[in-house]
């Protein structure tokens, strides 16, 4: 029985090796009688796929199979997309919004929608966290984006 | 004379009204990030990392280090108290600790490990003191071969060491040699892997990159147990101070643990966490009643408690001395003192000896600030134990967010963040670990411009790494622990 998930990761990191050992290829292993740019990589890159190539093999021919899921039920994987959704929104509305209002709808959306605290526990903690992180970060005159509010 | 001068100057600069309240937020902070399970010391000083840049070296160093050691004390708690790890290197601690809270001795628990701590710590830094000078005049012989070669067996007893498969230890070596080649060549300029994105020209971030490693995906992998209720040891805890009997059957065990612990923290991979298992299995090795460990026995609290202070001291001996960091704890360290141009390696000592003396002198005095702030204040760590992961999740996400953008007031960093949080998660549960990634990631760098300059003086022969006395030793040491495996069918793993 194969371990599909060594497998997967052991191809992955493969086609990274190659990524790197292609881009080494391009910048030059040797420039002027030197060692030029892309001469670390290629060497590190070929390394890589030597190992993945074993782990490779390795996989095909288990001694032991990780059974587990990556996920053990769709609420462990709600969460988890709930919260790679949260932090890249948090990137994405920083500058437009500003650092206190996104803070705020950030860690609301955090304690209620994956952390299922009360609406009032929530609206309270990540007020208050907004208003006093901003304080703060105001008082050790950290540049932080003020947004369309201004605040 | 001279070591009392040296002495003398850790202590001015330790005692210095700022230099002291930043050693005690750090020990402070530690203790914190020690009791909390779920948030280690690597992403604590990631998160700290950029509010460092506005403090000088000194005062950035004594700061961080201060969490790190400080997290060792702290750490042990959550053991005792709640069956929990607070952090790796008091896993071991669990299984004595909490059968002696259960018997309703917390107190003794916590009272020796606390002392141990402070016993092993300050053994440490005398150690560290004592063995860092000798070390460093030796390493300022060492050219750009021989540290080629030293990264190179450093990078190798990493992934020897770490748990879990050696070969994909390895793999995570040369993915984080990979990610440090990001950005713009230093010798020819030459932009490298960028993708023609801006913020990756002066590489992946540590910061973002750190805190996406240890923050992000941690509370990602801790989301999954989010909701279940922790059991606390409800009864008041009584008798912190350890009985007689107790002080002496722990003293042999403490004297032991510290020792072996420092001697274990100095090898690259050792560290903390494999100081703490290979202290207890010692223990119970030459104990005359093995079968009474994991039943509430107080050696089998002392010694690993000893042995992760110790080893957390150990491993500041190769980062100060030779440039080299031990585990990724102390390689987030280095990229700090990196990031405030320090540079760190042989001449430390030489050229920035207010650096290495600063974190002497603090550690001694962030030892005894460690025994205050944890005995008298128990009763506090206990009631932060009980705030419900819940409520506690948002507050990290929130602080390696604004970590992370505030590293280059750029947003990208968020993103780089957030993908490496993703990957570390992944990571984890293909059972690949962080660590050399991190370790190779930071002296990736430097290792590469070595290399380069080794191959420049030999006319591009790579022999110039076995024809040298010192580079030879390291590249064939390292090499015969990379082949060991196929001699040897076990290796120890942390």
């Amino acid at each position: 029985m194969k371990n599909t998930r060594d497998l997967v990761s052991s191809l992955f990191w493969m086609a990274f090796g190659v990524l790197f050992t292609i881009g080494g290829l391009r910048l030059g292993l040797v420039r002027m009688g030197i060692p030029g740019p892309g001469s670390m990589p290629f060497i590190v890159g070929l390394v890589l796929i030597g190992l993945s190539l074993i782990h490779l093999i390795q996989a095909v021919f288990p001694t032991s199979v990780l059974g587990e899921k990556i996920f053990a039920e769709w609420r462990t994987l709600k969460h988890f997309l709930l919260a790679l959704v949260g932090l890249i929104a948090y990137g994405f509305f920083l500058k437009n919004l500003g650092f206190s209002l996104t803070t705020f709808l950030f860690l609301f959306f955090a304690l209620r929608f994956i952390g299922r605290e009360k609406w009032t526990t929530a609206l309270i903690f990540s007020i208050s966290t907004a208003v006093v992180s901003n304080t703060l970060f105001t008082a050790l005159q950290v540049n932080l984006p003020k947004g369309i509010l201004g605040f | 004379m001279e070591a009392l001068n040296h002495l003398l100057m850790s202590f001015k600069i330790a005692l210095d009204p700022i230099n002291l309240f930043l050693c005690f937020c750090g020990a402070l902070i530690g203790t914190l990030v020690g009791v909390l399970p779920g948030l280690g010391p690597a992403a604590s000083i990631s998160l700290l990392l950029p509010l460092s840049f506005a403090l000088t070296p000194v005062q950035a160093i004594i700061l961080l280090s201060g969490i790190y050691y400080g997290s060792m004390y702290g750490g042990s708690t959550t053991s005792i108290l709640v069956n929990i790890p607070g952090e790796a290197a008091s896993v071991v601690t669990c299984l004595d600790g909490y059968q002696m809270a259960r018997k309703g001795r917390a107190g003794p628990a916590l009272g020796i490990s606390a002392i141990g701590s402070f016993i092993a710590g300050t053994f440490a830094v005398f150690m560290l003191m004592l063995l860092s000078p000798p070390l460093a005049k030796f390493a300022l012989k060492f050219g750009p071969p021989e540290f080629v070669s030293l990264s190179f067996l450093g990078l190798t007893l990493v992934t020897y060491l770490s748990s879990g498969s050696m070969i994909k230890a390895l793999m995570m070596a040369c993915v984080g040699l990979l990610l440090g080649y990001i950005g713009v060549d230093v010798v020819t300029g030459v932009e490298r892997f960028t993708l023609r994105v801006s913020v990756l020209l002066d590489g992946v971030g540590l910061v973002p990159a750190v805190m996406g490693l240890f923050g992000i995906s941690e509370v990602l992998l801790n989301l999954e147990q989010a909701h279940k209720k922790r059991e606390i040891l409800q009864e008041k805890i009584e008798n912190l101070l350890p009985t007689r009997r107790d002080l002496k059957e722990s003293a042999g065990s403490i004297v032991r643990g510290s020792i072996l612990g420092f001697f274990l923290g100095i090898i690259p991979g050792g560290g903390a966490i494999l100081a703490s298992f290979m202290a207890y299995a010692l223990e119970k090795k030459i104990s005359p009643e093995p079968e009474t460990f994991g039943q509430g026995n107080i050696r089998g609290v002392a010694s690993p408690e000893s042995a992760n202070n110790s080893g957390a001291g150990g491993a500041f001996v190769p980062l100060l001395t030779l440039g080299i960091p031990c585990n990724a704890v102390v390689a987030i360290l280095m990229g700090g003192l990196l990031i405030h141009g320090v540079e760190v390696g042989p001449r430390l000592l030489t050229d920035r000896p207010e650096i290495f003396w600063g974190v002497v002198g603090s550690m001694y005095i962030g030892n005894a600030m460690l025994l205050v702030i944890n005995l008298p204040l128990i009763g506090i760590w206990v009631k932060i134990l009980k705030v419900r992961y819940t409520l506690l999740f948002p507050m990290i996400f929130f602080f390696c967010l604004i970590g992370a953008y505030t590293t280059g007031n750029t947003v990208y960093d968020i993103y780089v963040m957030v993908i490496f949080g993703v990957g570390g998660f992944l990571m984890k549960k293909y059972g690949y670990e962080p660590a050399p990634l991190v370790l190779a990631l930071v002296i990736g760098p430097i290792m590469e411009r070595a290399f380069r300059q080794s191959l420049i003086i030999s006319g591009g022969s790579l022999s110039i790494f076995i024809t040298k006395p010192i580079s030879a030793v390291f590249v064939f040491t390292a090499l015969l622990i990379l082949l060991s495996p196929l001699i040897f069918k076990k290796r120890p793993t942390v």
